[in-house]
């Protein structure tokens, strides 16, 4: 067995000290803040992506949003349907991250109006509330 | 800390989705699964126990990221090696500068006093960081020295010269302490 090989098996067979139970908490807390930092942003992205909407609403006590309201997303013009999609989108994504790590109940209710209140705009019916995750 | 019970491929991939999107216990349980390894492997690495709980940390926390470059049908173990090897070889190179000298094999004023381990794991941790990775990288990761180079903005002979410097001090250990 040459010198590199020797050095090698050496090496391979160090004793490692324990990673131990305070790095494990530490690098929980770690991933803890990623993902409050990841909800938050993905929250703020899909209230960005429904400031057109919100701006362009009807005004409260108006009318309700009727069949002929909106056009669903079928009938939309393909850029209209593929830019409202990415509204819905962008909140499922906020609603999930939402969920998954416990955010408050307001916080998920002003989520889940969000996303109602633009599907209104699209489609024949009413909203339709749900309380599950997306 | 680690649980060692196995996980498949797709069992890792899962639990890396629910990971990304702030499952503790799904981080917590791949962290555990492979907390000994990547650990392990850093401080080898780096001789150094705070240096190697920041690599492990930082290892864990890109797995969780979502554009990470870890695809779905690989193993996640040597794509968490080879990040953890990427971060040690990153710090040392934010620590060693542009400072074009070759290390002094035994002027590591961090190291273990000899007579505290063996002979071999002694003199090893005389060696200075850069030493003791560049020769890892080489020997047991198996990286050629001009791999090695290029990882660390220098050439291949840079490599080979720290190498062979560490190899012929380590030799000495080796020859009086075992067998061949």
């Amino acid at each position: 067995m040459n010198i590199e090989e020797r050095l090698r098996r050496r090496l391979d067979a160090l004793a490692a000290p324990s990673p131990g139970a305070a790095l494990e908490a530490r690098v929980r807390a770690a991933h803890r803040r990623r993902v409050r930092r990841l909800a938050a942003g993905m929250a703020a992205l899909a209230l960005a992506a429904l400031v057109p909407w919100l701006v362009l609403r009807p005004e409260p006590g108006g009318d309700p949003p009727t069949a002929g309201a909106g056009p669903a997303l079928g009938s939309m013009d393909p850029a209209d349907a593929s830019r409202r999609q990415g509204q819905v989108q962008a909140i499922d994504l906020a609603l999930q991250a939402a969920y998954d790590h416990g955010a408050s109940d307001d916080e998920i209710d002003a989520l889940w109006r969000a996303r109602a209140e633009l599907l209104v705009v699209a489609a024949p019916s009413g909203p339709a509330r749900r309380r599950s995750p997306p | 800390m680690a649980n060692d019970a196995p996980l498949s491929t797709e069992d890792e991939h899962a639990l890396v989705r629910r990971a990304r999107w702030g499952d503790g216990e799904a981080f917590a349980r791949l962290y555990r699964a492979h907390v000994d390894a990547v650990h392990a492997l850093a401080w080898r690495m780096t001789g150094n126990r705070a240096a190697a709980d920041d690599i492990t940390q930082d290892t864990f926390l890109r797995m969780s990221r979502f554009l990470n470059g870890l695809r779905a049908d690989t193993p996640l173990r040597p794509w968490l090696r080879r990040v953890a090897t990427n971060l040690a070889v990153d710090r040392l190179r934010r620590e060693a500068g542009r400072n074009d000298a070759l290390p002094d094999l035994l002027e590591d004023p961090a190291g273990a006093a000899p007579e505290q381990a063996s002979e071999f794991e002694g003199l090893l941790r005389r060696l200075p960081p850069l030493a003791r990775t560049v020769l890892w990288l080489n020997l047991v990761e198996g990286w050629s020295h001009a791999e090695i180079g290029e990882r660390f903005g220098r050439t291949a002979s840079w490599s080979k010269s720290i190498a062979s410097r560490a190899v012929a001090r380590l030799r000495q250990a080796l020859d009086g302490g075992e067998a061949p």
